[in-house]
Parts: structure tokens; C-alpha cells; sequence
């Protein structure tokens, strides 16, 4: 019987190997999502906005105060324009902000009582189609105005803001993504290539043919899950290494509690994919079907970005994802490293998922 | 060789195979001749244990095709209408993989191998991929896949089957040596042409029932026919006013 499991996993293996539409799939897709997403978002630490500052009436000491200050923000680079180029540019999203600084008339303003003084606007204009960006930017000119207001009116602070940045390790964006890919990789091999495999055996009678001969149908299948688990494993290896060799990412805690992870989701989307296949009559149903469980988890789990970016009516719903909790306790291992027993309550969601989906497997399983 | 007595299918409100009984000696080949829907490839399937019986019994090889169905797998070599080739393997790795699942390993297994590709003329073709064969390629793959564990007993349906002349040819070929080579052989077929030829005896099967069976002179004779396929005909036509079940 075991030799009998290792033919079918030796055999469907060299076929694995021979597609180059799985091997794309498998391998090549999540390490170009990885690099794709991880090149783009790499430099958001290092973010420098580009303000366009108008000085009116040729400029007065306050304006240029403000202006000097504006300069020295590492985050912020300052080009003088006139107004209307400074707009057009803004609308065209050459520019993060325009700055209008005040013109002579605060210097009126300044020297009144500080009783009788109206505010003199410092304008700031912004693009409301790239809000993360403009609240950067207004954040930055409101800390600068409050502090020139302080000076003007000689008022010192009642209370003040001291921050302090708690971190337990410095995480690159690469860091933060791979296990998120990690998972996504073992989830689409389970739900769309699982599924797509054995219902094209199906479709292609053959598994049929196996009934034809006197090895035990069960061992067939006890080899294609080896199989699965093994390249699962390979792929998962495959993208650790050049996460880590070619990305840069770390993975902070134990590489045995996250392969033993890769395990545990490999089983979970193994049996997802078996039962998706028993309710799918063709290879492309299977794929579609696979497609349309996956891409949601993939968009909500958490794969990419920090759940805490999603819309909080979606929350609940990403409660219940099954990807949900593979992605959390792998980016607990890689990032903080947790151990396993620290996501003991997520792991036996996934037992749950799996056993759920085993035993629709089991029950509706169809040789033809 | 083959048994078959009284064996019954039937799918929710529809008899497939109604109560058919026949028998193929080894050294013998049979034909199952009908029209389409006929039956032919339930009860084909039936024999080679991938389709289980509502009713009745049959023995191949001497062993009960419900209760033994193993037994029966291991001694019978079967080709369906699909020839369900893995395409991304060789043709030589086709044969290995079944072959393991049929117990053969190591040299004696490569040896058999060679022989069967050699014997069909397929052994340029050994190391070539399956994707990239022809539908007779395929067929003559199949065949060797069927016989690899040497069976005493084969099933074939259709196997000639949108092949051209000269694969078709060479199929038939191959059914006349393994009956030469005192394996029983039943298959099926639409082509009465080449049943004549090769069949030993022939079973003409319409709506689930046996018609006629026996040479194919007896049958011809039976019908008042000049040739099996007036005989085929004849039979079919008949059913419509009630036919006799041929029993053997």
C-alpha cells in the first residue's frame, strides 16, 4: 500500500512539474505579487510630499517664518509657484498641497492686541482623491502654524504631547507581506489547484480507469494528497527563500512552528479543494468556483494589508474567512515571533474548517 | 472465461440491461453488437467491476464480479471508449505507472514494457509524450496499458472507434493474436464489417436484451439475412415487436 501511495505521489508529481500553467500559478504568481506589492509599498516610510508655496505681496517676515519651517521638514518638499500654476499643478497631481501664506496683513493682525485679532488664513488647498496624503500634509502645516501662533501671542502651552514609538522590531513592508503570501499560496493550491485536478481526472475518466485495476482507490488518493502536501511544502520553501535571499524579509520567530503552519494550511485547503471538487462536473467549474471562495479571502484576510483598513461592517466577515487566522498566526511567527500555542484558538478554528470540508469530501466523493 | 447469467442494471426508473446471460470461452472472441444505448457499455462495465449490478451474476476468470471484484481486476484487462492517457507522461511512463498499480515492478516490468510498444509499433514513440500522439497512438497505448499485467481475459469497448484503416487494422490484428494467445475476448462494436471478420461468436443486444447470439453465420442464418449487418437489422427491427432473449 505505501509503495502503491508513492507511485501515485512520484507520478503526479513529474505531471506537476510538466505544467507550466501550475508552476506559474504555484510558484511564479505569488513571488511576483510579492515583489509587485512589495516594490511599491516598500518606500511608504520614506514618503516626501511636494507643497507649492505662494508668497503674496512679495513676502513678509512671518510668511517667511513659516515658509523656513516648512522647509525644514524632512517629509515636505517646498517649490515656490504662483497661485493659479500651484493649482493646475495640484489638479493634475504634480503636487500634494499648495501653501497660500499670508500676505501683509498679518503683520496688522500680529501687532493688535491678541484680544481683538481675527485669524488670517493660511490656505491650504489639497487633493481630495488622495485624502491619506493631504491629512499627512495638513497635518504638517497645522503643526507649523499652531507653533508660530505661540510665538506671535507669546502664550506658552498648558499641555503638550510627548510621543515615544513602541515597536518590537523594525518591519519592512516585505517583512509584513510574505507571510500574508505565504498563506494565499497554500490556499489557491488548495481551492483552485486541488479542485481543478481532480475534477479534470474526473472529467478525463481517469479516475474511472483506476477502479479498472486491483489497486486500492484509496491509496490513489492517499497519493495525490502526498502529493498535494509536498509540493504545498516545496512552494512554501520556494517562497521563504526568496522572500528572505532576494526581498530582504525576516521571519523573527521559529521556521518549525511556520513550516508546521504551511502543514496545517495545507491540510485545511487540501480538503476545501476536495470538496469543492465533488460538487464541480468540469475543470473550469472547479477553477471558478476555487476563484470565487479564494479571490474575497485574498482581498480581506489580511494577505496584503492590516485588516485594520477594511471597512468595520466587513469585520465580522473576516472573522469567519478561514485564510483569517492562518495569515494572523503566520505573521505572528514571521514578524513577532509568536509560537503556535499563543493561536491555538485560530488553529482549531481551521481544524473545524477542515473537518467540515473533509467530511463533505468523503460523503459526495465520485470516482465518475 | 466469462459467465455472465441473468445480470440486470438498472438507473432509478430505467432498466439499462435486463437479465442477460452469455458465456466467452478463452481462446474466443466475442462481439456485443447493438445500437447506441443498447446496453453494450453497461454491461462491459459491469464485467470489469466499475459498475456494480442490480441484479444477477457473472464470473470472469472465474471470480465473482461482486464479491472477488479485485480478483477479477487483476485478471482482466480492460479498454474503455476514453482512453484516459496521462498526456504529460511518456508512453513508457504510462505503462510504468499502471503496471505499478497492477503489482509488476523492476526489470521484468521494463522488459514487458519494451515488448508490448515493440509488438504495437510504438517503440519509437517510447520516450515521447502522450499529449503529442495521435488518437490511434493513443488507442494502441491503451491496449498495451490493458494486456501489460497479461491478462487471461480482455474487454474492450469500441476499440476501433474513430481510428483509421490501418490503426483500426492493427487493433484487429492485436484482438486475433491475443485470442491466438488463448485469452478470451469480448468487445464491442458498431462496425459489423470487422466483427465479421474477427468475431467467433457475436451477442446482438438491443433495449437491454439479448437478441441473438452464436457465430456469425448462425446468426445471419437465424435472421434469413445474407450478411451480420441485415442480421443486425433484422433483430433490431424485431425488438420493436417483442424479441426473444438468445441465451448460450
Amino acid at each position: 500500500m505505501l509503495r502503491g501511495i508513492l507511485t501515485v505521489t512520484e507520478m503526479t508529481l513529474r505531471i506537476f512539474w510538466r505544467d507550466k500553467h501550475a508552476l506559474f500559478w504555484g510558484i511564479a504568481f505569488p513571488l511576483m505579487l510579492m515583489g509587485l506589492i512589495g516594490t511599491v509599498f516598500s518606500n511608504i516610510d520614506d514618503l516626501v510630499l511636494t507643497a507649492a508655496v505662494v508668497v503674496q505681496d512679495g513676502g513678509n517676515p512671518l510668511a517667511e517664518g513659516i515658509l523656513d519651517a516648512l522647509r525644514d521638514v524632512r517629509a515636505l518638499e517646498v517649490v515656490l509657484e504662483e497661485e493659479a500654476a500651484a493649482l493646475a499643478a495640484l489638479r493634475r497631481g504634480d503636487r500634494s498641497l499648495v501653501v497660500i501664506l499670508p500676505g501683509d496683513e498679518v503683520m496688522g493682525a500680529a501687532a493688535g492686541p491678541p484680544a481683538a485679532a481675527r485669524p488670517v488664513p493660511v490656505r491650504v488647498y489639497y487633493d481630495e482623491a488622495r485624502m491619506q496624503v493631504a491629512q499627512a500634509g495638513l497635518a504638517i502645516v497645522n503643526g507649523i502654524v499652531q507653533e508660530v501662533n505661540k510665538r506671535v501671542t507669546g502664550r506658552d502651552d498648558v499641555l503638550v504631547v510627548e510621543s515615544s514609538g513602541v515597536a518590537a522590531e523594525q518591519l519592512s513592508m516585505f517583512d509584513f507581506l510574505l507571510p500574508g503570501i505565504l498563506a494565499m499560496g497554500l490556499m489557491q493550491s488548495g481551492l483552485m489547484g486541488v479542485s481543478a485536478v481532480i475534477t479534470g481526472y474526473r472529467e478525463r475518466l481517469l479516475l474511472k480507469r483506476v477502479l479498472a485495476t486491483p489497486f486500492p482507490p484509496a491509496a490513489f488518493l492517499a497519493g495525490l494528497i502526498v502529493r498535494f502536501a509536498l509540493t504545498n511544502l516545496i512552494q512554501g520553501l520556494i517562497i521563504v527563500l526568496v522572500g528572505v535571499l532576494v526581498f530582504g524579509a525576516r521571519v523573527v520567530g521559529s521556521y518549525v512552528h511556520l513550516f508546521a503552519l504551511v502543514i496545517i494550511g495545507s491540510v485545511v485547503f487540501l480538503t476545501m479543494g476536495f470538496a469543492i471538487s465533488t460538487v464541480s462536473r468540469t475543470a473550469e467549474a472547479a477553477n471558478t468556483l476555487g476563484s470565487a471562495v479564494s479571490f474575497p479571502m485574498m482581498f480581506l484576510s489580511g494577505t496584503f494589508w492590516p485588516r485594520e483598513l477594511i471597512p468595520e461592517s466587513l469585520q465580522p466577515l473576516i472573522d469567519v474567512l478561514p485564510l483569517t487566522p492562518l495569515v494572523e498566526a503566520m505573521r505572528a511567527v514571521a514578524t513577532q515571533g509568536a509560537s503556535l500555542a499563543a493561536h491555538a484558538g485560530g488553529l482549531l478554528y481551521l481544524g473545524a474548517w477542515a473537518l467540515a470540508a473533509g467530511v463533505v469530501a468523503v460523503r459526495r466523493f465520485r470516482w465518475e | 472465461m466469462i459467465r455472465v447469467l441473468s445480470l440486470e442494471k438498472a438507473y432509478g426508473g430505467r432498466t439499462a440491461v435486463k437479465g442477460i446471460s452469455f458465456e466467452v470461452h478463452a481462446g474466443e472472441v466475442m462481439g456485443l453488437l447493438g445500437p447506441n444505448g443498447a446496453g453494450k457499455t453497461t454491461t462491459l462495465r459491469m464485467l470489469a467491476t466499475t459498475l456494480r449490478p442490480t441484479r444477477g451474476t457473472a464470473t470472469v476468470a472465474g471470480y465473482d464480479i461482486v464479491k472477488e471484484p479485485l480478483a477479477v481486476r487483476a485478471h482482466v484487462g480492460v479498454l474503455p471508449t476514453d482512453p484516459g492517457i496521462y498526456g504529460r507522461l511518456t508512453a513508457a511512463e504510462n505503462l510504468r505507472f499502471y503496471g505499478h498499480l497492477c503489482g509488476l515492478r523492476g526489470r521484468a516490468l521494463e522488459r514487458r514494457i519494451d515488448e508490448l510498444l515493440d509488438w504495437l509499433g510504438l517503440a519509437g514513440a517510447k520516450h515521447q509524450r502522450a499529449e503529442e500522439f495521435s488518437k490511434g497512438m493513443k488507442q494502441k497505448l491503451a491496449l498495451a496499458r490493458a494486456v501489460l499485467h497479461d491478462p487471461p481475459v480482455l474487454i474492450l469497448d469500441e476499440p476501433t472507434a474513430g481510428l483509421d484503416v490501418l490503426s483500426a487494422r492493427a487493433v484487429i490484428d492485436f484482438i486475433r493474436q491475443s485470442r491466438d494467445g488463448g485469452r478470451a475476448v469480448l468487445f464491442s462494436s458498431h462496425y459489423l464489417l470487422e466483427a465479421d471478420r474477427v468475431c467467433d461468436r457475436v451477442a446482438i443486444i438491443v433495449d437491454g436484451e439479448i437478441c441473438a447470439c452464436g457465430t456469425p453465420a448462425d446468426v445471419c442464418r437465424e435472421a434469413g439475412a445474407a450478411s451480420l449487418e441485415d442480421a443486425f437489422v433484422h433483430w433490431v427491427a424485431r425488438r420493436g415487436n417483442g424479441a426473444r432473449r438468445g441465451v448460450v
